[in-house]
């Protein structure tokens, strides 16, 4: 059993914070109600979701805030219990010991065909930490999602990491067992890369009524790019006479860039307390990356170690997970200089490279502690920074009980997607502590009497926690 | 509420449409766009680097690659490759300089073409080929890998010059070792009347010598059927169903100098080799294993091939009995020698076995290949 690659499948089954981690969608209280809570954010969470409502909510706050999500594709909950051997994710997927995670020939043999495809969007500080532990290379800034509201007015600051990793089964395999040359038949890439996105961006607000029930709002956002790197593995050179093998894996990075976008809402009060609301994000916006490429390029040898073929020995026998990410070597392109498959690897790399225009429509009620909210965003086609969950419909509900809040709520994602969320709320005074988590699936066995389970395999859970300080305002 | 004039509140629709449709965002283009008819030329230095023509072609030396600084130039190739390397894959022939640069023997350099499937015929995959033009006009074929996932053909070139994608045709389709046709025996008989002094000189007066030559850049193997492979399915389990041997080499010749007094030879002196590249496809990825020991004899007891020495020999049936041989003692082949208009053709049968590693501590698996090769006298 090898550490590093118990450490890889850890990072692929394992929705730790050190690499797994993002925010389900901004604010603590809407990640509680499953995605919902667009129509009454208020604060920091309202220049995300719909700025209009900077003015119809008012008040001022102060808002620090960390998150971690992550969603993985062709595999259930269940699914990772198998290959792990915790048995069915119905029993206490909390009561999953980690730390025995192995990574043998039982493990991966439960991997899906077709591998596995994690997605994460992690903030920066999160991921900064996660990687600092893990004694990985530091991507984007280390800074956690802060932000401040004063009146119809306000401007948050946050750090994103967004990832997309696919791994084959064949991959996995070689990497947890190490080379057999009687496998040889069996190793390939596949579908196998990542895309790495890093930025960080200000945002600021302003909204203002018209006629005391309308809210009007904008939104216009800077976004610095740290990195956005494309990775690809190409299938292996086999060299059937000494009977090893050789992987190529080439990362392209632009090591920053700049962007802006512009932001709408509107918003309106109508009797008994419901309210319509709809908002577009990045109904303009422009991403430019720094055409100055670095690339990172690595290459690994399966061979049987002992062998005269194999001086050096199986990397995927003696590499940690460290050595493996550190066997990445960067080397600025030239033009005129770059190999076929750096080239082919950076046809990837700026293809969509920016953010979508996200409309979201909503409707929802409050009365006295009570506050229902059924949302639906909608994700354009074009451009490719955004994540998997990001459309989706959403009804959450939320109940004050004096200093406490308790929030529940599930969504609809596009491709069968299904999440449940809760989470509760603290509040002492202007002090506000919010803690909100959730799971996502490709369907619920306790939820399908409600909601039919679609056909797909989902694994996703997230985790958000938030400390305010508001006053003032409804 | 102020009236707006429909055609007003047209244009202001028309307006924030162009304004919304202008500031959508296409996509970057790379920076290293470049036309190939153009060319490229870089310095490369002992240290190694690589000189592109994207998005089909790269040329990577390696550390060691060079002896010093060489300005290597890659440009499209507009006339036509050499037919005798293959059928060339359109577009993808190039002029590579310094011609004739010859590239340290340890470390060759890389050389990389995109080849989509597209561009090939059912089954190419197997015998696709980077060609390399020498200096004296001979043809040197090779191919690392195919990558048919990303259409990707990888070489190592030992010397520069024009090199192109290449379809071989001198491809010889491995067959089934239940397959392999028996061998009849037949006479191999003297000449008579031992030639006179003007005629050909032979080894030794009376005997009679069969000897076969075939390479890429010569007679093709594959076109003169000298050679026949079979594999068996220890082989195929672990290379793939779907083999063929590329750049085939045979130098076969052995000559029975004495004979008894049935006419039947009692001596020989000889070697049989067989060389090339056994492709196979292995998931998304064509491979190629070489062959050369696995399919070599020579006769006597001697350690040069060649240098053979001579050794007794006994015929039955279609049995040919060698004492002493390279490999086993006594060595057993099977033969048939059947007459072709004024001249005999003999057909031997050699095996070999393929060793395959199992990993550290685990015995080898040994395959099996058989060969004919048929030797014109």
């Amino acid at each position: 059993m090898r550490h590093w690659a118990a450490t890889c499948t850890a990072c692929l089954f394992v929705l730790s914070p050190s690499v797994v981690a993002a925010q389900f969608s901004p604010g603590a209280r809407s990640v509680a109600m499953g995605g919902a809570g667009m129509v009454y954010s208020s604060g920091v969470d309202a220049i995300e979701w719909n700025p209009a409502n900077l003015a119809l909510e008012s008040g001022w706050n102060v808002s620090g805030e960390f998150g971690m999500s992550g969603l993985m594709s062709g595999v259930s909950c269940d699914d990772i219990g198998a290959i792990l051997g915790f048995g069915q994710c119905d029993s206490q997927p909390w009561g999953w010991n980690f730390d025995d995670v192995g990574c043998d020939a039982t493990v991966t043999a439960g991997i899906p065909d077709n591998g596995v495809t994690v997605s994460t969007n992690s903030e920066g500080f999160l991921t900064a930490f996660g990687a600092d532990k893990a004694g990985l290379p530091k991507p984007g800034l280390p800074l956690p999602t802060i932000g401040i509201t004063v009146g119809s007015v306000g401007v948050r600051a946050r750090s994103r990491v967004m990832t997309e990793t696919t791994v084959s089964k064949e991959l996995m395999g070689l990497m947890c067992e190490g080379f057999d040359p009687a496998m040889i038949q069996q190793y390939q890439v596949g579908n196998t890369g990542f895309r790495t996105t890093s930025f960080s961006e200000v945002t600021a607000g302003y909204g203002t009524t018209l006629g005391g029930r309308l809210g009007v709002g904008v939104g216009v956002r800077y976004v610095m790019g740290h990195s956005l790197t494309q990775g690809r593995f190409f299938e292996p050179v086999l060299d059937l006479t000494n009977e090893t093998i050789e992987v190529t894996g080439i990362a392209v990075e632009s090591t920053g860039g700049s962007g802006y976008g512009l932001d709408v809402g509107l918003a309106l009060d109508l009797i008994a307390g419901l309210r319509v609301s709809v908002s577009g994000t990045n109904i303009i916006q422009k991403m430019n990356w720094d055409e100055s490429l670095v690339a990172h390029e690595a290459t690994y040898t399966g061979c049987s170690t002992g062998s005269p073929s194999c001086p050096n020995g199986d990397d995927f026998d003696q590499l940690d997970f460290e050595d493996f990410i550190n066997r990445f070597e960067g080397e600025p392109i030239a033009g005129g200089s770059v190999s076929l498959p750096v080239y082919q690897t950076a046809q990837e790399l700026f293809r969509a490279a920016y953010f979508p225009t996200v409309f979201r429509a909503g409707a929802g009620w409050r009365a006295g502690g009570t506050t229902v909210e059924l949302v639906g965003a909608s994700v354009s086609p074009r451009g490719r920074q955004k994540n998997e969950w990001d459309e989706r419909i959403s009804l959450g509900v939320e109940q004050w009980l004096w200093i406490l809040a308790l929030r529940a709520g599930g969504a609809l994602g596009s491709d069968g997607l299904q999440a449940i969320n809760g989470g509760i709320a603290l509040a002492l005074g202007p002090v506000h502590l919010d803690v909100s988590g959730g799971f996502m699936s490709g369907g619920f066995d306790f939820a399908s009497g409600v909601v039919t389970p679609q056909n797909v395999e989902y694994a996703g859970a997230q985790l958000t926690v938030a400390l305010q300080l508001k006053g003032g305002g409804r | 509420m102020r009236y707006m004039p429909p055609n007003t509140a047209l244009a202001l629709v028309g307006t924030l449409v162009t304004t919304l449709y202008g500031c959508q965002q296409v996509d970057q283009l790379l920076p290293f766009e470049i036309d190939p008819a153009q060319g490229q030329t870089v310095t490369v230095t002992a240290n190694g680097g690589v000189v592109s023509l994207p998005p089909n072609f790269s040329i990577e030396f390696f550390p060691g690659s060079l002896p010093g600084s060489e300005l290597v130039t890659a440009q499209q190739r507009l006339d036509a490759f050499p037919l005798d390397a293959g059928l060339s894959v359109p577009g993808r022939a190039y002029d590579v300089g310094p011609a004739g640069l010859v590239l340290s023997p340890s470390a060759p350099a890389r050389v990389q073409i995109a080849v989509p499937d597209e561009l090939l015929e059912a089954g190419d995959a197997l015998t696709l080929s980077v060609a390399v033009v020498r200096p004296d006009n001979s043809i040197v074929t090779d191919a690392t890998s195919y990558d048919l996932s990303n259409g990707i053909l990888t070489a190592d070139v030992y010397e520069l010059g024009p090199m192109a994608a290449v379809v071989a045709t001198d491809a010889i389709q491995i067959g089934d070792i239940a397959d392999v046709p028996p061998l009849d025996g037949g006479a191999i008989t003297p000449v008579s009347p031992p030639p006179s002094a003007g005629g050909p000189a032979r080894s030794h007066p009376g005997g009679v010598v069969f000897s076969a030559s075939c390479s890429p850049g010569e007679r093709s193997c594959f076109t003169s059927g000298i050679a026949k492979i079979w594999v068996d399915d220890v082989v195929r389990q672990r290379l793939g169903s779907n083999l063929v041997l590329l750049n085939t080499t045979v130098e076969a010749s052995i000559d029975f100098f004495a004979f008894n007094v049935s006419s039947l030879p009692d001596s020989a002196v000889g070697f049989f080799h067989i060389d090339g590249d056994l492709r196979a496809r292995i998931n998304e990825v064509v491979a190629s294993r070489e062959v050369g020991e696995e399919i070599a004899i020579f006769t006597g007891n001697g350690s040069d091939p060649n240098n053979p020495e001579a050794t007794a020999i006994s015929i039955s049936g279609g049995d040919m009995t060698f004492e002493f041989t390279s490999q086993e003692d006594p060595e057993v082949i099977e033969f048939d020698v059947t007459g072709v208009g004024t001249s005999d053709l003999l057909t031997i049968q050699l095996e070999g076995e393929i060793e395959f590693d199992n990993g550290p501590g685990v015995p080898k698996t040994m395959g099996a290949i058989v060969a004919h090769v048929r030797l014109r006298r």
